[in-house]
Order: C-alpha cells, then sequence, then structure tokens
C-alpha cells in the first residue's frame, strides 16, 4: 500500500512488521499536523510506552483482537477520553502526554463508536519521543 | 473449577481494559484488567446481575459500584496469556474486595463506548467465531450468579 505522499511511491517502513493489508484501507495516512493523546508511565516518556502490544508480547496469541489492531498503538484525538482511562485499575497513575503528529507520523483509524480512540501505526522514521511532552 | 468465557470487550486500550464474560450456566460476569505481571493480563472478576450490567452499558451506573455490590461479596482473579483458549479459569480470592484499593478502579467510570468497530476487527470475526463481540446492545437478561 503505497502512500500518496511519498516521493517515488516508495512503500512506508512501520516501526514494527506489520502482516498483509495492515493498516487496513479506512486507516487515513496523516498528512497535516494535528495532535493526539497517548497514556504514558515515564516522564519523560521512553520508546516503552510507545511499544505495541504485539511488541510487548511477541509469542502471544490474541484472542480477541486481530494482529493488525495487536500492532497498532491506542490514542485518543480528545483529551478528556484519555483522562477518563485513568480510572482504570491497569492505568492508574499514567500520565496523558499530548502527540503531536504530523505528514510522515503514518496512518491512524477511529476504532471507537462513541469516544474518540484511534489506532495509530506510526511509520519508523518518525520521532516520537521529541513530538511527545507530558503534562505537568 | 468455574470457568467464564469473554463475550463482549467493552472498553479497549492497548489491550482489553473491562470484558463481559458468561458462564457455562449462562451466569454473567464483568472483568476488568488490574495489572500485567510477567507479560500475563491479571484481571478482576466478580458477577454481575443482568439489570445492574444493564445499566452498567448505559452510562447509569459506575464500574466500582457494580464490582463491590456483589451479593456474597464473591470475587475472583483470573490470568489471560492467550494459552488457555476461550476459558477463563476463576480463581475464588479471600477477604472483602473493597480492602483491595490496587484491584478497584476510581469512582464515577461510566462506560462510554463501544470499542474497535473497524475493519480491523471485521476480518477476525469472520476468520475466528471465537472473536468477541462487539455491541452496543445490553445483554439478554439470562440467570446470574448475582441473581
Amino acid at each position: 500500500m503505497a502512500a500518496l505522499w511519498y516521493p517515488d511511491d516508495a512503500m512506508p517502513i512501520y516501526r514494527e512488521p506489520l502482516p498483509e493489508n495492515c493498516p487496513p484501507e479506512a486507516a487515513a495516512a496523516i498528512s497535516s499536523p494535528r495532535i493526539v493523546f497517548r497514556l504514558v508511565r515515564k516522564d519523560p516518556p521512553g520508546d516503552g510506552d510507545f511499544r505495541s502490544q504485539r511488541a510487548e508480547n511477541p509469542g502471544r496469541e490474541f484472542k480477541n483482537i486481530t494482529e493488525c489492531q495487536a500492532r497498532g498503538l491506542s490514542v485518543f484525538t480528545e483529551r478528556r477520553d484519555a483522562a477518563e482511562r485513568l480510572k482504570r485499575p491497569n492505568l492508574k497513575g499514567m500520565r496523558v502526554c499530548p502527540v503531536a503528529l504530523d505528514k510522515g507520523a503514518g496512518r491512524i483509524q477511529h476504532t471507537a463508536r462513541r469516544t474518540s480512540h484511534h489506532t495509530w501505526w506510526p511509520l519508523a522514521d518518525y520521532d516520537i519521543l521529541s513530538n511527545c511532552l507530558v503534562e505537568l | 473449577m468455574k470457568t467464564i468465557r469473554p463475550t463482549a470487550v467493552l472498553d479497549y486500550y492497548d489491550g482489553v481494559q473491562i470484558f463481559e464474560g458468561r458462564d457455562a450456566s449462562g451466569g454473567h460476569y464483568v472483568g476488568v484488567l488490574v495489572e500485567v505481571v510477567d507479560r500475563v493480563d491479571r484481571y478482576l472478576v466478580t458477577g454481575a446481575a443482568p439489570e445492574r450490567l444493564r445499566q452498567f452499558r448505559s452510562g447509569k451506573l459506575d464500574l466500582r459500584t457494580l464490582l463491590l455490590e456483589v451479593p456474597g461479596g464473591e470475587w475472583y482473579l483470573t490470568w489471560a496469556d492467550g494459552s488457555g483458549g476461550e476459558e477463563l479459569i476463576l480463581r475464588p480470592q479471600e477477604g472483602p474486595l473493597a480492602a483491595r484499593e490496587e484491584f478497584l478502579p476510581l469512582p464515577d467510570l461510566f462506560w462510554d463506548d463501544d470499542p474497535i468497530d473497524d475493519s480491523a476487527v471485521t476480518p477476525a470475526r469472520e476468520r475466528d467465531k471465537g472473536i468477541l463481540e462487539f455491541s452496543a446492545e445490553p445483554p439478554a437478561a439470562q440467570a446470574s450468579p448475582a441473581d
């Protein structure tokens, strides 16, 4: 799947290997500046805050999601939706980090009905950490 | 040994945070991810009356209340590492759940979504009959351990 903004129609290289037809066609290429919100454990955040489920669990069989989903990152486009997640036992104590996305950040898809939950498949060259500043 | 089968993902963030499940006799349960230990997801599980579960799914009841009000105070932990098939083994826990703050959500956690309604899921649903249901409809009223 060639991204239209790439010179020479080069195939994009994602942060981790993706299965065929992933990201799905419904995932939009990020072509202009936008902010998404990610929960992180550290300030400043580290690479570990942006690892997919598959990267965290290389040998695991996921019963409830696709391999494509397991290789994406959960983010929100509305800050309040991210902050609401901090009430969950497993997410208590995490912090909300706005992440600035721009052309070359990868592809993103709205993956919820009523909240702003999105799945983001970052490109390998996108410098995530320098674009993520944890809120005070 | 009590087991349940997850039937619906209610909340997703880098993994299943909250799910609904049923046991072999149709009893309703709710599970919430409490921690990940050695890459294994550990869930708190309690029984839930169908009507209260319906209220939670309609945003009228918060998760903490739903978990704490289970009659008899029975609560369980289960581990989901993906190796046990569809069934989750419930391990009964001692002592009141109310005393285990680390396992409980903060107050006023109202369910606000049906996650992952996307084309990334659809192929798996078709391929694997075991894929969890993603439905906005409340579960049908059936016998519950909390009834």
